[in-house]
């Protein structure tokens, strides 16, 4: 059938492209409902990313923070009409020792391959994960940015075997909020602070114990462990910083994209004996993980509307610019509903 | 119930006989009717779906869609009329025949030789269809209009603002469509070719709902050669 898909051409353009899906005996057809712009698609889209990945990659369609509703599925495993939140990695290989998300042939939707802004996507079953019948799906389209969080802590947890009482996140955007709620959920007894420096945004952090603004921190602070979720050039200080309050063997989790490399203290990272641990992106159990947080704490699925900063019908082209160019100054997410 | 009538008719009729006609003529990989009876036959909110076919090409259709379609959807074939208003009345009685008429009853009426079709233009049409008796696809005009009688000299140019151009669908409350096609003498109705200006001329408001530029009706020879180009575009691109 016939498949309508927007792609970024260039900085700032997108362009529809048409083209012919062929229908295949086991995937099934998901029309994309919620779709959430992420830091990435903006780097992408105002053209933050070097010339040379530019070029390699578009035109590309953006988005991998989706729910969907399931069209057509061919072995008749999911109705017509039920609601899915899709996994925007797929990769063909096992590894008993490489997460799906870090094997090489992982394919990533608005990296490597198409993301979801199209009037249909085919997905295998493993790619999606149902909703049940009667839930509010807009949420759900959180799932991905709050798996990525499940991610991160769960490595940490793991790492540190269950000595993380005193948590530091570093950033008060997006993935610092979702990083929190996951610490909350997994972690009910730790103690969270937050290292943010705009007053507006870190007001928003009220599960938090303690915000600091990074200017002011008191000078006998420690941690057990460190989420970096700050990405691009102010990483660097939030390294710098976390390096320095993490105590001896406690571990670093770092999230945040930068397009440049980053300097890393490596003098107090081994005379501390710290763990600096790389986590970006999620596989499937942390999606279960991270919409088991949203569907059994009412709480949690509450406050996390609060980082729905604009949601934004879109039906034409110039809804999705409008869309783009407001989520550069929100300060927490902007959300589409795919109507095109 | 949302029922959806993709006509087939009128098209076999125009093109060069030595071709298909149109809706069985290849787009990339499949007739034009079946990229068209896609998009409704995948739509959750269409229910059931009627192909208004040349009565020559009754049986081919219910072959081919017989083929080519996998989703479980209800969907008859029936013979068409001479044009358009006729294969929409056509469609409308067999609805009417076949299930019978509520008040909740809405019929869209979509080209089939318009593959572009969008869900977004098809769900702006069932929420208009919920709303109003009649809801008409259009876009605004590209080129100026000019009317002319003679077809010689330029009787007007209205200006360019108030001009749309028609699409599909066409969308009727099934039971007001029916209820004035009953009221007027058959002569009336024989004399229009489209079912919106009959409606509107018989005293229904009609509602205009936004189309696509991208929403082409694939007629001429040229027609399929930029339908193709659409999909062959990924290809170069890629």
């Amino acid at each position: 059938m016939i498949n309508k898909i927007v792609r970024l051409v260039g900085v700032k353009q997108f362009d529809v492209y048409y083209e012919e899906l062929p229908l295949s005996s086991d995937k099934l057809v998901i029309r994309p409902e919620y779709l959430s712009i992420c830091a990435a698609d903006l780097r992408y889209y105002t053209g933050q990313r070097n010339r040379e990945a530019l070029k390699k990659k578009l035109p590309l369609s953006l988005i991998h923070e989706a729910t969907g509703t399931v069209l057509y599925d061919p072995l008749g495993r999911l109705e017509a009409g039920s609601k899915v939140v899709m996994i925007p990695n797929t990769y063909s290989s096992e590894s008993d020792f490489i997460k799906g998300n870090y094997q090489k042939n992982s394919c990533f939707r608005s990296s490597d391959i198409d993301g979801f802004m199209q009037d249909y996507v085919l997905c295998d079953y493993d790619r999606v994960i149902p909703l049940r019948k009667g839930e509010v799906d807009e949420i759900y389209v959180l799932s991905e940015l709050i798996s990525t969080s499940v991610n991160a802590v769960s490595n940490s947890i793991l790492h540190m075997q269950g000595a993380c009482r005193r948590i530091g996140i570093w950033g008060d955007g997006n993935l610092g909020f979702t990083t929190m709620i996951t610490v909350r959920s997994l972690l009910p007894d730790a103690e969270i602070i937050i290292f943010g420096h705009n007053v507006r945004k870190s007001l928003n952090f009220i599960m938090a114990d303690k915000v600091y603004n990074t200017e002011n921190i008191p000078s006998d602070m420690e941690l057990d462990c460190a989420f970096e979720c700050v990405g691009g050039v102010n990483s660097v200080h939030a390294i710098r910083q976390s390096i320095e309050l993490v105590r001896p063997q406690g571990c670093i989790s770092l999230l945040g994209v930068s397009e440049e490399p980053v300097p890393i203290d490596t003098r107090q990272v081994l005379s501390k004996g710290l763990s600096l641990l790389g986590n970006s992106r999620s596989e499937r159990c942390d999606f279960e993980t991270a919409i088991g947080i949203i569907r059994e704490h009412d709480e949690f699925k509450t406050y996390l509307g609060t980082i729905i900063s604009e949601r934004k019908k879109v039906k034409m082209i110039s809804d999705i610019y409008y869309a783009f160019e407001h989520a550069q100054i929100n300060d927490f997410k902007t959300i589409m509903k795919w109507e095109m | 119930m949302i029922y959806a009538s993709i006509l087939a008719a009128g098209a076999a009729e125009k093109d060069d006989k030595r071709t298909l006609p149109r809706p069985y003529t290849l787009l990339g990989n499949k007739p034009i009717l079946i990229h068209t009876l896609e998009q409704f036959a995948i739509s959750s909110k269409i229910d059931k779906i009627i192909i208004v076919a040349n009565s020559d090409w009754v049986v081919y259709t219910q072959e081919l869609v017989k083929k080519s379609i996998p989703f479980a959807k209800e969907i008859h074939v029936i013979r068409g009329g001479e044009n358009k208003n006729r294969s929409i009345s056509m469609a409308a009685k067999y609805i009417e025949e076949t299930w019978g008429v509520t008040e909740e009853d809405i019929l869209l009426n979509h080209d089939a030789i318009r593959p572009f079709i969008s869900q977004r233009i098809i769900e702006d049409n069932i929420e208009a269809g919920k709303r109003y008796s009649v809801a008409n696809t259009v876009m605004p005009t590209v080129d100026t209009i000019v009317i002319s009688e003679d077809k010689q000299t330029a009787d007007s140019i209205p200006p360019k603002s108030r001009m749309y151009s028609e699409q599909t669908p066409q969308t009727f409350q099934l039971k007001q469509f029916l209820d004035t096609y009953y009221s007027l003498p058959e002569e009336v109705f024989e004399k229009e070719n489209d079912s919106v200006r009959f409606m509107l001329n018989h005293g229904h408001e009609v509602y205009l709902v936004a189309g696509d530029y991208s929403n082409i009706k694939i007629v001429t020879a040229f027609d399929v050669e930029v339908a193709n180009a659409f999909l062959r575009r990924m290809e170069h691109d890629k």
